[in-house]
């Protein structure tokens, strides 16, 4: 038996993954289990929950593999506050203080927690973490590899190619080409989140949601400070930012000046339907947020065609914070020659763990290959037994139902318009209710988009709401590329078709839609849900988002969707086979 | 007391090191002010070395 630990943590999003001769038996983010959000702190209880699952103690670990190499990270640093001290002073000494109390240390953390000997603990390099939790988890056996994201070491984007198949020849992974800090096409975006008032390495998903209110009327002035290359690299024009020298703002007065505007202020209602001054002032954001989002696509598609033409293959594995920007990545598809696409669930920072244990044991171990993702139920399970005691310790009522009733009985709830928690199997790994822990509501009602912002989630109400629909009904509803497996991940917006407009339009986003594509092979108990709210719309869709509430983690344990479903306008809360109601 | 020495020599020692790093190829690499401005783009990226991944090289924090 070879078992291989990903750690990763001290930037955001701390997780920890475990493979164990080549199958990943579990993997999730440190967030889920102490309800901070981001949680970016050393991931012992993701830790114990993964060597749980396995059945494994520590001892029983081969090699501890964390997600990058901290003394060339730090080198990175110090570099930076040599060309930007003495402006970076204060965000120098916060980084220092961050370095000296936990980053220099991992190893000694890693050994201290563990148990494990100082030899067992390996470094990978932050992109071949990522590049191969995309590669080891496709189903290619060779493809071109590319990844996109904020900053690793030195890299910010790199591409290469990968081959490997599944019958125990050799797996490469190879990374040829790397684009270096500061030309960042994730710190552009973050910085450009910043001024459109979200939180930096929070927000940048509510800026592809703002984007579909504007037009790209800035395209022209953001292109001066992001050029795209004829080779796909880019290049920032750092007069306009400042991510480099402060933690407080990502962006300078240049641009402020550039746009003719301040940043957004985000006490502000967002509303591009006001009348008068404030119509115009929502409405200004909403153009930029588009010309961010053409900007990005397009800077996303260049680096796919420079990675295709030093890497030809039908292939693209593709990961990096940039690649949860489902309209990028629907782009890669439509406008380069790659016709199949690999995103993994979590193609995040958390997602460089499970990237380090795959790499090591395949590439470094030379371990056979055997694992697909196609599912991302990675995460804890609760049983019966947990359920009935959260339920039991909440005093509140539960009624029972058995296997074959509960979707039935859950899918006339939602077909008549009750909003539900639902809470079922193990919790999904990586950013997205893939309706094991989703609030679930019937997407014919145009109003269950405003309800749920307002009254269930108390969020925003531009932000817009994905459609998880059975596989086989998902051609006829939208027009883009249903069949690829990041459809599955929820991490390909695609235009909603002229049927899909009319009997889905709370799920209709200006006419596009993240859809979640659901397959009886992943989600049985999820696809016979949809089909049975088929029977009763006409069409198996549900309205699928993230079970929690706004600035909270999504709910891991029972006690936790108790929780929710208390402080929420949610209607039914469903956990296993308990069906809990607030009438 | 082993964590409160590296605070202190990296805190006190920083401003020193920086110093010497802003005349290595470090800061060169991080082309951060004037000359990203007006420059063409393109040509950003760079080709990578390829070491092959061993136990012994993944020991290495850098």
């Amino acid at each position: 038996m070879t078992a291989v630990l990903g750690i990763s943590c001290h930037f955001h999003d701390a997780a920890a993954a475990l493979v164990v001769d080549g199958q990943v038996v579990a993997a999730a983010e440190e967030e889920r289990f102490t309800r901070r959000k981001h949680d970016a702190s050393f991931p012992s209880k993701a830790i114990e929950f993964c060597l749980r699952q396995a059945g494994m103690k520590a001892a029983d670990l081969d090699h501890v593999a964390f997600y990058e190499r901290p003394l060339t990270k730090l080198g990175r640093t110090l570099a930076t506050a040599a060309a930007t001290l003495p402006a970076s002073a204060a965000t120098t000494a916060r980084s220092l203080r961050s370095w000296a109390s936990e980053r220099l240390w991992i190893r000694s953390t890693i050994v201290r927690e563990l148990g494990v000997k100082p030899d067992s603990v390996l470094f990978c390099d932050h992109h071949e973490s990522h590049a191969a939790s995309a590669f080891f988890a496709s189903p290619f056996q060779d493809a071109a590899v590319l990844t996109i994201d904020g900053v690793g070491e030195w890299n910010t984007a790199t591409f290469g190619s990968a081959r490997s198949d599944f019958d125990g020849g050799r797996n490469s992974l190879r990374i040829t080409h790397g684009l270096e800090f500061p030309h960042s096409l994730g710190l552009f975006y973050s910085s450009m989140t910043d001024y459109l008032g979200f939180e930096v390495n929070e927000g940048e998903f509510k800026v592809m949601g703002m984007a579909a209110y504007g037009e790209a009327r800035y395209v022209d002035e953001l292109s001066r400070i992001c050029r795209i290359g004829d080779d796909g690299s880019i290049r920032l024009d750092m007069r306009y930012f400042e991510f480099h020298r402060s933690s407080l703002r990502s962006f300078s007065p240049r641009l402020i000046e550039l746009l003719g505007s301040d940043p957004r202020d985000p006490a502000v209602p967002f509303n591009t339907a006001a009348e008068g001054s404030a119509g115009r002032y929502s409405r200004f954001y909403a153009d930029v947020a588009a010309s961010v989002q053409r900007l990005c696509e397009d800077a996303v598609v260049a680096m796919a065609d420079a990675a295709h033409r030093a890497h030809p293959s039908k292939n693209l594995a593709l990961a990096g914070g940039v690649a949860l920007n489902g309209l990028a990545n629907t782009a890669v598809l439509e406008r380069t020659p790659f016709e199949n696409l690999y995103i993994p669930p979590a193609p995040g920072d958390s997602g460089g763990a499970l990237g380090a244990a795959l790499h090591v044991y395949n590439v470094v171990l030379g371990g056979r290959r055997r694992y697909v993702g196609r599912d991302a139920y990675l995460g804890a399970e609760y049983g019966e037994g947990a359920i009935a005691e959260a339920v039991r310790q909440w005093g509140v009522e539960s009624t029972v139902y058995d296997d074959d009733k509960l979707p039935v009985a859950v899918a006339e709830q939602i077909a008549a318009g009750k909003v539900v928690g639902w809470f079922q199997g193990r919790f999904e790994w990586g950013p997205r209710a893939l309706g094991n822990r989703s609030i679930l509501a019937d997407p014919r009602r145009v109003e269950m988009k405003h309800l749920i912002n307002e009254k269930v989630k108390f969020r925003e109400q531009f932000r817009p709401f994905a459609p998880a629909v059975a596989e086989r009904a998902a051609a006829e509803l939208f027009d883009g590329p249903v069949e690829q497996d990041p459809a599955r991940f929820m991490l390909m917006v695609m235009p909603v078709s002229e049927r899909g407009e009319k009997v889905l339009p709370a799920a209709s986003h200006f006419g596009t839609a993240r859809v979640q594509t659901v397959h009886e092979d992943s989600s049985p108990l999820l696809a016979r849900l949809v089909d049975e709210v088929g029977t009763h719309t006409g069409t198996p869709v549900v309205l699928n988002t993230s079970f929690n509430l706004k600035g909270e983690p999504m709910v891991a344990a029972p006690e936790d969707a108790l929780s929710t479903f208390m402080r929420s306008g949610l209607d039914l809360l469903v956990m296993g086979n308990h069906v809990v109601s607030k009438d | 007391m082993r964590r409160v020495a590296v605070t202190f020599v990296l805190v006190t020692g920083t401003l020193a090191t920086c110093g010497l790093i802003a005349r290595t190829r470090s800061v060169k690499r991080l082309r951060l002010s004037a000359d990203s401005a007006g420059s063409p783009a393109g040509s950003g990226w760079k080709p990578l070395p390829h070491t092959p991944p061993t136990v012994r090289r993944m020991r290495r924090m850098s």
